[in-house]
């Protein structure tokens, strides 16, 4: 298995408050970790850490087989990031949310209409954002991780105010991208259905 | 796609979205409009019509009403981004900020200087404006507004997640240049002196302005965001 992420021994504190410490995990290609823990426990913290948004205190963080730092550029190119926010445009439609995303980038509007067809979407193309329930908005999230495989997908909370439709269509995605070679990193409140490694972070808070 | 291609791409996509999205919200560019024709009209109507008097008042009321105006919009340059975690897609991208920002920096003329460019040509009938000065009050205008975007950009990024009136309230000490040169210039034109000097100033303020400000745009993001 080639090793895409190494963490080793990472700790993060903010403001002065220890968040965690001496975490080490790995997240492989194709593969999955699942991070578990309560609320502010420092999910979010972590992937952001992780991604350069929060400074790390002591620890390293490789990016196959290379320190981050020194491999920055590539690292993020090959990376989706998704917060609690969803990075949506309430005023712009279902199409024109995906359209001006990053990740648009060289994609023809035929891949664009088929991930929304994938995720359930394609009849409502022309409504505004703003007009769409929670989870139909997840949904439209979920779309843009099929718009072009990355290597590693962080996700913070990807289950969450999702109905059980909405839960079976996140694992079916995960999965399909794990069959082309994406991995995840994700985190959750409680243990989920998803093929991936657990670690409780409360175990290092 | 060679490197410049994907720099011109990144900049249009990020121009294309933030001019859509200003399209969608017509507020955006419609208040800093009305505001800046509201106030021009108010001096008429405060100070009486005598010709000479408000046309020698003119060039400040010009230069202030537009530096308000264009502050009107600065909170929207990156907080609308943060609060809905656009702007952490961005930054993910692993796509140059600096060209996100100048992107950003001139879609926000766009909505709000060119706008006030076009105003400018009306105020000239309210405050009574010689025919020769048209033409130095839009070139300092089109220069002095592109400066403010810039600050604004600033301004926004050193606010990242704050109150909308801390921008403006470090945008306003540094615009005091922009504003002086500005004034100096329509008042040199209504007197029949030599503007030139004053407009070179000013376009050598836009020259290093937009290397310079651009870059402590990026620095204040990387610095205030977490």
């Amino acid at each position: 298995m080639t090793n895409l992420l190494k963490i080793e021994n990472l700790t993060c504190q903010r403001s002065n408050n220890l968040i965690f410490s001496n975490l080490s995990f790995e997240v492989e290609k194709g593969n999955n970790v699942e991070i578990i823990g309560s609320n502010g426990s420092g999910k979010t913290s972590l992937l952001r850490c992780i991604l350069g948004l929060v400074e790390k205190k002591e620890g390293k963080i490789s990016w196959k087989n290379q320190p981050v730092e020194e491999s920055r550029h590539s690292f993020l190119k090959s990376c989706l990031y998704q917060g609690h926010e969803l990075a949506l445009k309430p005023s712009f439609s279902v199409l024109e949310n995906l359209t001006y995303s990053h990740l648009s980038f060289g994609l023809k509007e035929d891949k664009i209409l088929f991930t929304l067809k994938e995720v359930g979407l394609n009849d409502f193309i022309k409504r505004t954002a703003s007009d769409l329930s929670t989870g139909q908005l997840k949904r439209l999230a979920l779309a843009r991780w099929l718009m072009c495989d990355q290597e590693l997908y962080l996700i913070d909370e990807p289950f969450s105010s999702l109905d059980e439709e909405g839960v079976r269509l996140v694992l079916r995605i995960i999965k399909e991208l794990n069959s082309r070679g994406c991995s995840f990193l994700f985190t959750s409140h409680r243990s989920t259905e998803a093929d991936s490694t657990k670690i409780h972070l409360d175990h290092y808070s | 796609m060679n490197n410049t291609s994907t720099l011109f791409s990144w900049f249009r996509l990020i121009l294309k979205r933030d001019l859509a999205l200003s399209f969608k919200k017509i507020a955006t560019f419609l208040i800093p409009l009305v505001f800046f024709l509201i106030v021009i009209s108010l001096f008429p109507l405060a100070l009486g019509t005598e010709n000479s008097f408000l046309s020698s008042l003119s060039p400040g009321v010009i230069w202030v009403a537009a530096l308000l105006a264009s502050l009107l919009a600065v909170e929207s340059i990156f907080n609308e981004d943060f609060r809905d975690g656009t702007l952490d897609h961005f930054l993910l991208s692993g796509e140059p900020i600096f060209i996100l920002v100048f992107a950003k920096v001139f879609a926000h003329w766009l909505v709000t200087g060119v706008p006030l460019l076009l105003a400018s040509l009306i105020s000239t009938f309210f405050l009574f404006l010689p025919e020769g000065v048209v033409l130095p009050l839009l070139i300092s205008l089109l220069i002095g507004t592109l400066l403010l975007s810039l600050l604004g950009a600033l301004g926004s990024a050193l606010t990242i997640g704050k109150t909308a009136i801390l921008s403006a309230v470090i945008v306003l000490p540094l615009s005091i240049p922009i504003l002086i040169l500005g004034v100096a210039i329509i008042t040199s034109a209504i007197n029949n002196q030599d503007y030139l000097s004053y407009l070179y100033f000013l376009g050598a303020m836009l020259a290093v302005g937009i290397p310079g400000l651009c870059l402590a745009t990026v620095e204040a993001i990387s610095i205030n965001y977490d």
